[in-house]
C-alpha cells in the first residue's frame, strides 16, 4: 500500500516541479528563518544554564547610597570584595562563595615566543570551580587554585600559549601590568610573575555572563584582590571591579536568606565590618540562570539581553511559520482538486476515509519534512 | 442477489431539492447482465451509485448479497464494496500518477492482498484484457480503448461478485466499444453479475435484460418481476 502511495506522490511531485519548488521553497525559507530565531532565543534563555546546579548559584549585587555625598541609589552587579568572607560567617544557607575580579588592565602573558595582552584574564578565589563547576580537560579544577602561583587555562588558552590541550604543570610568565601607580605600592603589580598551569578546562560557552580564558588565583600577592587590600588607604571608592557569587546549600530557604541579607545590609554604621560609615546598602540575589535577562545593573561584566526583544522575535517566528503554512495549505488545496479523480477511484476501490486521510496527509508531511531538511 | 425495494434518493441543498430516484424497486439475479437506459438526468448514474454503495438511499431498502445495507455507515458501505463490487467508468478514471500495473493494483491494496499475490493477480487481469505488455506504461501513453481495458482489468482483478459499468463505451469509437463489450460479456459469462448504464441500444441489446428510466422512475413495468433472465441461486 505504501509503495502505491509513494509512487503516486513522487510522480505528482515530478510532474508539477514548478508548483512543488514554489511550495518547498516557501516552506523551507520560512522554517529556516523560524529555526534561526528559535536558536537565538534558546541561546539567550539558556545563558549560564550549563553550570551544574546553576539553580543554586546567584550573583550577589549591591545597591549603594552614600548618604552624605547624596549619590543616587543605583543597583550594581559589582560588590565590595570584603563582603564574601562575612557572608560565609553569617549565613549557613550559603554553601560557598566566590569573588571574581576581571583584570582592569589586560595582564601581559608570555611563554617562549608567544606573547599576548590577555583580555580574558580573571582573578578568582580558589572556590571558583566549586561554585561554578566546569568540565575539566586536565587536572582537578576544584583544587587547582589553592596555591598563590596557580593558574587555570581554558582549552583555547592552552592551545594559544602551548600549542596543545594539556600543558599541566607548565609555566607562564604573567605581568599584571597594573601601571606605575600600582608599581609604587609594590613592584610585583607591574613585573612578570611565574605562574604554574594547574588545570585546563573546556572553553566557557558563548552564552555566559562570565567571559574568561585564564583564571588566576586570588591568593597571588600580585592579584587584583591583593592590590585592593594594600590600597585600603585610598578609601571605599577605590576601584575594585569585584563580583560576588554564592552557591546555596540544597534545600536552603531563599526567603530566610533574603531576609537575613536585608538585615545584614541594614547595618549600624558603627558595627559594620564591610561598609564604611555613612553607607546604606541593599543586597540583591539574582539567579545566575536569569542574570542575562534581568534588569541591567551598573558595572555589568557583560551586556544584558532583552526579554521584550526575545518575545517579539518569538512572535515573529510564529508568524513566519504560520504564514508559510497558510501558503503551503493554499497551494496544496489548489492541487487537491486535480487529485479528485484519484480520490474517487480509491474510494470506489474500497479505501476508507481514514486511509485516504493517511495518504494525503502523509504526502503533506513528506513535503514539510523535506522543507525542514532544506531549511 | 441485489434487491431494491421502494428506494428513493433526494439530493438537498439550501436552495433546491432534487428527486433523483422515485420509488424504485428492482431485483437483479446472480450472474445477470442488466442494462439500464434512459435520457440524461433520469437517474441512471444515481441508481448505479446506490447499487455500488457509493451513495445511500434517502428511503427504502437495499439488499446486497443477502444483507440490508441502506442504513449502513460510510465505513460499513466501504467494507461491503470491498467485498464484492467493481467499477468501470465512462472516462476510464485511471490515476495519472500510477502506471498500468499500479492502477490495476489499486483494487487489491485495500483488500490487504499480499504483495506477491497482488503481482500474480494483476498479471492475470492484464493478460485477460490483452495488455500485459503495457504494464509499466503510464495511462497517458495508451489509447482510449486501451485505457478502458485497463479499467476493466482493475474492476475484475479483485474477483468481484458484481461489476457496475457507467457508460463504459461512451468515450470510445465503435471498434473499441465493441471490443470492451466483448470483454465484459466474457466476464459475465463466467458468472459475474454485470450492471451497465448505456445510451447505446446496440450495446444494451447484448444484455440479458434492459430497464428503462425516466425522471427517476423505472418505466415499461420493468420494476417488478424479472422476465427472461438467467436465474441462479444466490
Amino acid at each position: 500500500m505504501l509503495s502505491n502511495y509513494f509512487a503516486a506522490a513522487l510522480r505528482d511531485l515530478l510532474r508539477n516541479r514548478v508548483h512543488a519548488a514554489i511550495n518547498l521553497f516557501g516552506l523551507s525559507v520560512g522554517f529556516a528563518a523560524a529555526l534561526l530565531i528559535a536558536l537565538y532565543v534558546h541561546d539567550q534563555l539558556g545563558y549560564d544554564h550549563f553550570f551544574a546546579g546553576y539553580r543554586h548559584v546567584f550573583l550577589l549585587s549591591e545597591t549603594e547610597n552614600m548618604v552624605d555625598r547624596r549619590l543616587p541609589e543605583q543597583p550594581m552587579d559589582s560588590s565590595f570584595p570584603d563582603l564574601a568572607a562575612n557572608l560565609r560567617a553569617h549565613f549557613p544557607q550559603i554553601a560557598d562563595v566566590v569573588r571574581v575580579m576581571p583584570a582592569s588592565d589586560p595582564p601581559h602573558i608570555s611563554r617562549g615566543q608567544v606573547e599576548a595582552d590577555e583580555t580574558g584574564f580573571l582573578w578568582v578565589d580558589p572556590s571558583f570551580f566549586r561554585v561554578m563547576p566546569l568540565k575539566s580537560v586536565a587536572g582537578d579544577p576544584k583544587t587547582a587554585l589553592t596555591t598563590p602561583d596557580s593558574v587555570v587555562l581554558t582549552r583555547t588558552a592552552a592551545r594559544k600559549y602551548f600549542g596543545r590541550d594539556d600543558p599541566l604543570g607548565e609555566l607562564l610568565k604573567v605581568n599584571p601590568a597594573m601601571g606605575s601607580a600600582a608599581a609604587r605600592v609594590s613592584a610585583a603589580f607591574n613585573t612578570p610573575q611565574t605562574m604554574r598551569v594547574t588545570a585546563i578546562i573546556e572553553d566557557l560557552p558563548e552564552n555566559s555572563y562570565l567571559k574568561g580564558e585564564v583564571f588566576g588565583s586570588s591568593l597571588a600577592a600580585y592579584s587584583g584582590f591583593a592590590h585592593y587590600d594594600v590600597t585600603a588607604d585610598q578609601g571605599p571608592f577605590r576601584n575594585n571591579g569585584n563580583y560576588t557569587f554564592i552557591r546555596l546549600r540544597p534545600g536552603a530557604s531563599m526567603q530566610q536568606l533574603r531576609q537575613g541579607l536585608t538585615a545584614f545590609a541594614a547595618h549600624d554604621s558603627d558595627t559594620s565590618t564591610v561598609y564604611p560609615p555613612g553607607f546604606t546598602v541593599g543586597l540583591r540575589l539574582t539567579p545566575i540562570g536569569d542574570l542575562h535577562l534581568s534588569p541591567p545593573g551598573a558595572y555589568s561584566m557583560s551586556p544584558r539581553g532583552d526579554r521584550g526583544l526575545l518575545a517579539a522575535l518569538a512572535a515573529i517566528a510564529v508568524l513566519i511559520v504560520a504564514s508559510a503554512s497558510f501558503n503551503f495549505v493554499a497551494l496544496m488545496t489548489a492541487r487537491a482538486a486535480k487529485r479528485a479523480i484519484e480520490t474517487g477511484v480509491r474510494k470506489a476501490a474500497g479505501a476508507l476515509r481514514s486511509q485516504l486521510i493517511v495518504q494525503f496527509l502523509g504526502e503533506a508531511v513528506v513535503h514539510v519534512a523535506l522543507a525542514m531538511v532544506l531549511g | 442477489m441485489l434487491k431494491l425495494e421502494h428506494v428513493t434518493k433526494i439530493y438537498r441543498t439550501t436552495a433546491v431539492e432534487t428527486l433523483a430516484l422515485d420509488d424504485v424497486s428492482l431485483s437483479i439475479g446472480r450472474g445477470e447482465f442488466l442494462a439500464i437506459m434512459g435520457p440524461s438526468g433520469c437517474g441512471k448514474s444515481t441508481l448505479l451509485n446506490v447499487l455500488g454503495l457509493v451513495d445511500s438511499p434517502t428511503s427504502g431498502a437495499y439488499w446486497l448479497f443477502g444483507t440490508e445495507v441502506a442504513r449502513c455507515s460510510e465505513e460499513e458501505l466501504t467494507l461491503h464494496r470491498r467485498a464484492g463490487v467493481g467499477f468501470v467508468f465512462q472516462s476510464f478514471n485511471l490515476i495519472d500518477n500510477l502506471n498500468v500495473a499500479e492502477n490495476v493494483e489499486v483494487a487489491l491494496i485495500y483488500r490487504r492482498v499480499p504483495r506477491h499475490e497482488r503481482r500474480i493477480r494483476v498479471q492475470a487481469a492484464l493478460d485477460m484484457v490483452g495488455l500485459a505488455h503495457r504494464a509499466k506504461h503510464m495511462p497517458q501513453q495508451l489509447s482510449g480503448g486501451q485505457q478502458q481495458r485497463v479499467a476493466v482489468a482493475r474492476a475484475l482483478v479483485s474477483d468481484p461478485k458484481v461489476i457496475l459499468a457507467d457508460e463504459p463505451t461512451g468515450n470510445l469509437d465503435t471498434a473499441n466499444g465493441d471490443a470492451v463489450m466483448d470483454m465484459l460479456r466474457r466476464i459475465n459469462a463466467k458468472g459475474t453479475t454485470l450492471i451497465m448504464v448505456t445510451h447505446s441500444e446496440a450495446h444494451a441489446a447484448r444484455a440479458d435484460r434492459i430497464v428503462r428510466m425516466l425522471d427517476g422512475r423505472l418505466t415499461d413495468g420493468e420494476s417488478e418481476d424479472v422476465t427472461a433472465i438467467r436465474t441462479l441461486e444466490v
